[in-house]
């Protein structure tokens, strides 16, 4: 900051625990420890949590270097808060499941739009990729 | 001597001159210029060191009485039974080291560093910095700021985890019981990593635990010196390296420095009391070992066997004979004292030597010694007064492991202040000896202090290195204050680094034209120093400029990519400062094609009147850029000294004067209505309107005035118009009577067509009532400042005569229709009072009331 007023850098944000969303849709939660001038970002002891529902699981991951341009975007976490979340842990597998069937139900719910959409006559070529929502 | 050892690593050449060893090339090209540092090196050790000659000698006598006891005990065993302990105990030390090694995909790889897997985490990187320095990512005129520092990871943290020290260990005592098997060290790698693949994990503890109870140990590895040079391991050698071994990776290239590192392991074997000495030469009997591949080492023992008894003499005729010669009075006594805290650092520098560049492991076996090499990367400060050095803290940032460079010290953190502190380090260095004599059975933790202790004592700053100063300073209070937070790899990313990263985002920023690219922060940034700059001095204020940085350069071309010749197509070659075009956008005509003129007529006229109002919208258009150009214009003029002001000030008055001709268009008043009737066009004649000079000013406002109640009607929105409101009203206060009377003579100015008049009109609409109060307001202010002598007669008339048609029509207008004047003036009664008679004013008193609430009224 005392270089760029009014800009933002990466740079206030290292060593801090940071939640990042990569483009895939996944969510890491690290320290971040380096970066480059690329956003690449270098996040350690990395864990990766999944949501579903109320419910989520962490899995551990170690050092992660991500990409830049794979990054949606990042926030700082609130040390003191993190715990205090509505939000129910449970273990990794269960996590894994519930994900899985998340996937699934979603898959059928597009299936039977696009059965319904193709009944009345409109056909959608799904070929949208996992970016753009 | 120096060259024969030159010689001799030349003849071995495969490799660079800089480089030792295939292991070692890469990070020798990434060194800039060891050989500065090396003969500082030298400069540094030696040059100071002779002035401590007495001190460790004496020391060394000490511990060579104190080891006699222990020698017998494993000359006396079995040479079987030596080889077995030698094996065990090995194998107990070493953990999965060598396999990277032996890997054939990377053994001649000669490029890169090796990967070590290791089962245990190792902190090397957190330790030592990051391996591979931002200099791959070579930014134009940028250098890495790691480049010259990666060999700032202090060796000195040879509180490296409990498992690096095993590490080396395991891999020395492999290859001197492969060696003595051998009984001669014929190959450079005679039994490769083979033997030292053996995981058995021990703890730091452990292994100092052996090797205090396996005195012998030690003896083992000196019996294999001799072995290697061919002689009964019985015989007592006067201690000194039987080989010209370098510390680990030193560049066998840098002759200077590959002779000098080697009496400074003798005084570093010295340091530790003799200790380091057989650890040292199997360091670096099997620092090849490690790497797997040639190392500097490899190139001398390579031809050890035969040269190896004249690489003693070489190295005891080296210029600092009173090491050999104490070395080896010391090496028998070299048994007593912290055997723990010498060995285990030893295989920890091994270890990270082996991340490093033979430079840096060479650096960082000499300073094991704690003797004075300070390495400019490496240097500590030696500052930890004798005091605080026992009661060192165990998580001390030796502990640390990430990329503190050098370890804060804590009370002395000046590296100047250390400079001559030679008594001190005498002192500590005595004391040292005696509580390192008396403390070999102390807790585990104590070694690392103690390690660290040697470090700390023996390693000065050389002689004002900028940047070793800068980077410690970077990095050490910080770093010591992210410790203490816990977060033990806080700081990984140095200052330094952080400023490179800073320094290209800065870079990309750059350009000429700010309020073309970046438009909304500069104006940010003007703003804010105009805030700052009011809130300094309330006194000068003047129009905030925007000074141009002098670094921007002025270019007249576009930038063009490199082009090259004979290529099929364009090549992309796109920066940030030329983003790659993805489509070529033709521009696109506003005119309609002539397909309209075979449609139907109703669509023609649609067409055409969406034409109109098109083109309309273009004129209006036209006129914005004339009004931004000159914009541009003004603000460069601020920007530029006052000499070459004058071309752009008549540029812009040109394009000011074009802007307002085309507004006025004194021929086609339609037009001029045509453009008020859009909101664009209004805004653009509010814009344009301040930068008028006076006449050209009244002529427009006038132009406003004379068509108000067509405006006032065509809006819609009673405060369509309110958007010139400021404008106008700035014209008017600055108007004198004269202009008044225009304005009035314009409001009068009835269309033919209209059914009221253009004053009742007016006052049903704000933006005309607010005008009509102005004017009052006005005008009150003139009279009342002006003495009726010099205010023109005719002018008077003229006025008084408006004001009173103003009453009459303000009276027969009936009260609700009546819109409130945007900023009502007090002073308008009394205009009125002076002008009017009495029987007007009362008629129109409530009405006036509107006029004068004094709720909203500008303070004269």
């Amino acid at each position: 900051m005392n270089y760029l007023p009014g800009t933002a850098s990466l740079i206030e944000e290292i060593d801090k625990k940071l939640l990042v969303v990569l483009r895939d849709g996944r969510t890491l939660i690290g320290f971040l420890r380096s970066i480059d001038q690329f956003a690449n970002l270098v996040l350690h002891k990395t864990i990766e949590r999944i949501h579903v529902g109320q419910k989520y699981g962490d899995m551990p991951r170690g050092i992660f270097v991500v990409r830049g341009e794979n990054v949606v975007l990042l926030g700082e976490i609130d040390l003191d808060n993190e715990n205090s979340q509505p939000l129910e842990q449970v273990s990794i597998d269960e996590i894994l499941e519930l994900q899985h069937e998340e996937q699934q139900q979603k898959q059928e719910e597009d299936e039977r739009k696009k059965k319904a959409l193709s009944d009345r006559g409109i056909f959608l070529h799904s070929d949208v990729q996992d970016d753009y929502f | 001597m120096a060259d024969r050892y030159l010689g001799f690593q030349k003849s071995k050449a495969r490799y660079s001159a800089l480089g030792a060893g295939k292991h070692h090339d890469h990070e020798n090209e990434l060194l800039e210029a060891p050989e500065d540092d090396i003969d500082l090196l030298n400069d540094e050790t030696f040059g100071d060191y002779d002035e401590d000659e007495l001190d460790w000698e004496e020391v060394h006598e000490r511990r060579a009485e104190a080891l006699v006891v222990g020698d017998n005990r494993f000359e006396t065993a079995d040479y079987k039974l030596q080889e077995e302990l030698f094996e065990q105990n090995i194998s107990q030390l070493v953990i999965d080291e060598e396999e990277d090694f032996a890997d054939p995909a990377i053994v001649n790889f000669g490029k890169n560093r090796p990967i070590p897997k290791r089962p245990q985490p190792t902190n090397l990187e957190d330790l030592y910095g990051p391996a591979s320095p931002p200099s791959f990512l070579d930014t134009e005129h940028l250098v890495s700021p790691t480049s010259k520092n990666i060999w700032g990871s202090p060796a000195l943290e040879a509180e490296s985890p409990k498992d690096q020290p095993v590490t080396n260990l395991q891999s020395l005592f492999d290859f001197a019981k492969a060696a003595s098997q051998a009984n001669q060290f014929t190959e450079p790698n005679p039994v490769g990593p083979r033997p030292i693949t053996l995981p058995k994990a021990q703890t730091l503890e452990e292994i100092e635990q052996q090797m205090l109870h396996n005195k012998p140990q030690v003896m083992i590895a000196e019996d294999l010196e001799r072995q290697m040079r061919g002689q009964p391991h019985q015989i007592r050698e006067p201690f000194s390296m039987p080989t010209p071994i370098p510390p680990i990776g030193s560049p066998a290239s840098y002759p200077n420095y590959y002779q000098k590192t080697v009496p400074g392991s003798g005084a570093i074997s010295h340091q530790m009391n003799g200790r380091q000495s057989p650890l040292q030469t199997l360091l670096a009997n099997t620092s090849h070992l490690l790497d797997g591949r040639q190392s500097p080492l490899q190139t001398v023992m390579g031809g050890t066997p035969p040269s190896r008894s004249s690489g003693s003499p070489v190295f005891n005729s080296s210029r600092k004979s009173p090491y050999t010669r104490d070395l080896s009075t010391a090496s028998p006594g070299a048994r007593s004292g912290s055997p723990p805290t010498v060995q285990p650092s030893i295989p920890s520098v091994l270890d990270q030597t082996r991340m490093m560049s033979p430079y840096a492991q060479g650096v960082l076996l000499n300073m094991l010694g704690g003797m004075g090499t300070p390495n400019r990367a490496l240097s500590k400060p030696i500052g930890i007064p004798q005091s605080a050095s026992r009661g060192y803290p165990p998580l001390s940032p030796f502990n640390s492991p990430n990329g503190q460079r050098i370890p804060p010290v804590m009370p002395h953190s000046d590296p100047g202040h250390l400079r001559d502190h030679r008594d001190m380090r005498e002192n500590r260095y005595h004391d040292r000896q005696y509580r390192v004599q008396n403390n070999h059975s102390e807790q585990r933790p104590n070694f690392r202090q103690h390690r660290d202790r040697y470090f700390n004592k023996y390693i000065r700053d050389p002689a004002g290195h900028d940047w070793d100063s800068r980077y410690r300073k970077d990095n050490r209070d910080r770093d010591y204050r992210e410790k203490k937070k816990g977060d033990d790899y806080a700081g990984l990313m140095t200052q330094k680094e952080k400023d490179w990263i800073i320094k290209i985002q800065l870079l990309q920023l750059q350009t000429d034209n700010p309020f073309l690219d970046d438009y909304y922060y500069t104006i940010f940034t003007m703003k804010k120093k105009a805030l700052e700059r009011k809130q300094k001095q309330e006194g000068k204020g003047h129009d905030p400029k925007l000074v141009i940085p002098a670094m921007s350069r002025v270019e007249g071309r576009a930038y063009m990519p490199a082009q090259f010749e004979g290529s099929l197509g364009r090549l992309t070659s796109s920066s940030v400062h030329n983003p790659r075009p993805v489509i070529n956008l033709l521009k696109k005509s506003m005119s309609v094609g002539h397909e309209e003129e075979e449609e139907e007529e109703k669509k023609r006229h649609v067409t055409k009147e969406l034409r109109k109002s098109k083109q309309l919208l273009m004129d209006i258009e036209n006129g914005y850029n004339l009004l931004l150009d000159a914009d541009d214009i003004e603000k460069k003029i601020l920007a530029l000294p006052d000499d070459s002001r004058r071309p752009l000030i008549d540029e812009r008055r040109n394009k000011v004067k074009q802007l307002y001709k085309y507004m006025c268009c004194e021929q086609n008043v339609d037009f001029f209505l045509q453009i008020m009737a859009v909101a664009k066009g209004r805004k653009l004649a509010a814009r344009l309107l301040p930068l008028l000079e006076q006449n050209e000013a009244v002529t427009f406002v006038s132009l406003i005035i004379q068509n108000l109640q067509q405006l006032t009607r065509k809006n819609v929105q009673d405060e369509g118009m309110m958007v010139l409101f400021e404008p106008v009203v700035d014209v008017i206060l600055r108007g004198d009577l004269a202009v008044l009377v225009v304005f009035a003579g314009d409001l009068q100015l009835d269309m033919p067509q209209s059914q009221s008049k253009q004053v009742a009109a007016a006052i049903q609409n704000k933006f005309g009532s607010s005008v009509i109060c102005t004017l009052l307001h006005q005008a009150e202010m003139i009279y009342t400042k002006t003495s009726p002598v010099d205010m023109d007669n005719q002018l008077q008339t003229a006025w008084c005569h408006f004001v009173n048609s103003f009453a009459g029509i303000l009276a027969t207008v009936p009260s609700d229709a009546v819109i409130q004047p945007q900023f009502r003036h007090v002073s308008i009664s009394d205009h009125l009072e002076r002008l009017l008679n009495k029987r007007l004013i009362a008629a129109v008193e409530d009405k006036i009331k509107l006029f004068t609430d004094p709720k909203e009224s500008i303070k004269s």
